[in-house]
């Protein structure tokens, strides 16, 4: 038994010999990727400097001018994304008003200087397929232009007293919209890019119209608030039925607000 | 009968221990690791992809024994670790921070490609772009086949004989080339990912 005991401790010796001698060669070499996956928000818009509406005419006053596809908007986004416009002015004349640089004639007291940045009309090419989740009347500016006589506030533009703050769930968004519920459709555009759309729409391009339709007089019956449930004509605003916009040089400017729903 | 229980159970664990040296040297030259930074900063990134030829190159040295050794062969193998250890999830990338909210999903492995080619194709994978499910998976560059052993010079599939990349670049030199296609649909972020490339005898 000794005997045997000792052949056993000799053959395991043995054993862990040859077990730790034979270790496999190996080398190893190792590559670290780091991605950096930046948000991107690109608009790239193609617009003249400065869209002019000159009103010479007494045509002009009674059908408005329109700029068709003035502004060409087109979107490159790697993160979900809502694009609005908003109406805004230095302010000078009154917050939310357009900036009155000089006045035609003398000034008549019917004649008002406080012109709302929400006479400017705006449609759009392609429809909000990221408005299901809005709660107003008009969820975009795709409607088409209403006929001179029919009062419409379907596109007139998104104002808030002249600040950049984006639309709510009531007012218009050109994409996206309010809320952040993470279901594609209801209230953002999923990310992507107008350079690999096909087909003769695309949710990342837009062209935008520009009309402005003074009337006669010129009261600008289209204004509206926000959420275009309220007129904002220049009678309405300053109850006096006699009142209309004075003659004179005016300017304003359109921001087009990009940013990810969030 | 003791005995021959006990030479039974020697013949066993030898077989079981059977990896034994049979070449000299075996080594990836240099072995230091390399740190590859991709950013992605703009639209034409996210659509087109980012693609680095040579992100590395392995050149391998295998020496036989000074007795010459007919067993002596190699294979080479890439694996894929996300730190899952630390609870990376099989299938993504490790997340070393998010951009903004983090609301949508990390990025997945499968968006890395790796592509392995030398002149002579010895990879039975060469010059094919290869992705990834999951940390799990490796990639045979130089399959593992004992007793079939293919001598350098011959400029075929699969060299695993003794060799140099100073004698024999075409069969002992691997370019690595990755390709990143994250799209548009994960979070924006910075994540890491380490691809191991593992040398050894047969």
């Amino acid at each position: 038994m000794k005997k045997n005991l000792k052949f056993l401790l000799s053959t395991l010796a043995l054993v862990g010999f040859i077990a730790t001698s034979n270790a496999q060669l190996i080398d190893e070499k190792d590559v670290a990727v780091t991605l950096d996956l930046q948000p991107v928000l690109q608009l790239d818009m193609t617009t003249a400097n400065q869209l002019e509406f000159v009103f010479d005419d007494i045509n002009e006053y009674y059908a408005g001018i329109t700029q068709y596809a003035a502004t060409i908007l087109k979107v490159s986004s790697s993160v979900s994304w809502d694009l609005y416009a908003v109406g805004r002015s230095s302010g000078a004349t009154a917050a939310g008003f357009w900036d009155q640089q000089i006045d035609y004639g003398t000034n008549n007291a019917n004649a008002i200087d406080q012109l709302p940045l929400s006479l400017l009309e705006l449609r759009q090419s392609q429809p909000n397929n990221g408005d299901g989740g809005a709660t107003g009347a008009f969820s975009d500016y795709s409607a088409a232009f209403s006929a001179n006589g029919v009062v419409s506030r379907a596109n007139s533009l998104y104002v808030n007293g002249g600040a950049i703050t984006p639309p709510t769930a009531n007012d218009k968004y050109i994409a996206g919209h309010f809320g952040t519920s993470g279901n594609a459709g209801q209230d953002f555009m999923p990310g992507g890019s107008y350079l690999t759309q096909t087909g003769t729409t695309s949710d990342y391009y837009y062209a935008i119209d520009y009309r402005i339709l003074p009337g006669l007089p010129a009261i600008f019956p289209n204004a509206g608030n926000a959420d275009g449930t309220v007129a904002q004509d220049i009678v309405t605003t300053t109850t006096n039925a006699a009142n209309y916009a004075e003659p004179g040089v005016y300017t304003m400017y359109v921001q087009y607000v990009l940013l990810e729903d969030q | 009968m003791v005995k021959k229980v006990i030479s039974l159970l020697f013949v066993l664990c030898c077989k079981n221990i059977s990896a034994q040296n049979h070449c000299g040297l075996v080594s990836i030259v240099p072995n230091t690791s390399v740190n590859q930074i991709v950013a992605f900063d703009d639209a034409t990134k996210y659509i087109g992809g980012i693609t680095i030829n040579s992100v590395t190159r392995i050149r391998v040295i295998v020496e036989d024994k000074t007795i010459p050794d007919p067993l002596c062969s190699w294979n080479l193998k890439m694996f894929i670790e996300n730190n899952s250890g630390a609870g990376t999830p099989l299938n993504e990338w490790e997340e070393v921070t998010n951009y903004g909210n983090g609301a949508g999903s990390n990025p997945t492995i499968d968006l890395l490609e790796v592509r392995v080619r030398n002149a002579c194709a010895t990879s039975p994978h060469n010059n094919i772009f290869r992705s990834f499910n999951d940390a799990n998976e490796i990639l045979e560059i130089i399959r593992e086949e004992i007793g079939n052993i293919v001598s350098a010079g011959s400029c075929t599939t699969n060299v695993n004989g003794p060799g140099s990349y100073l004698t024999n670049y075409d069969e002992f030199n691997f370019d690595i080339d990755i390709r990143l296609n994250p799209g548009v649909r994960f979070n924006p972020g910075i994540y890491n990912l380490n691809i191991r490339f593992r040398l050894e005898e047969n």
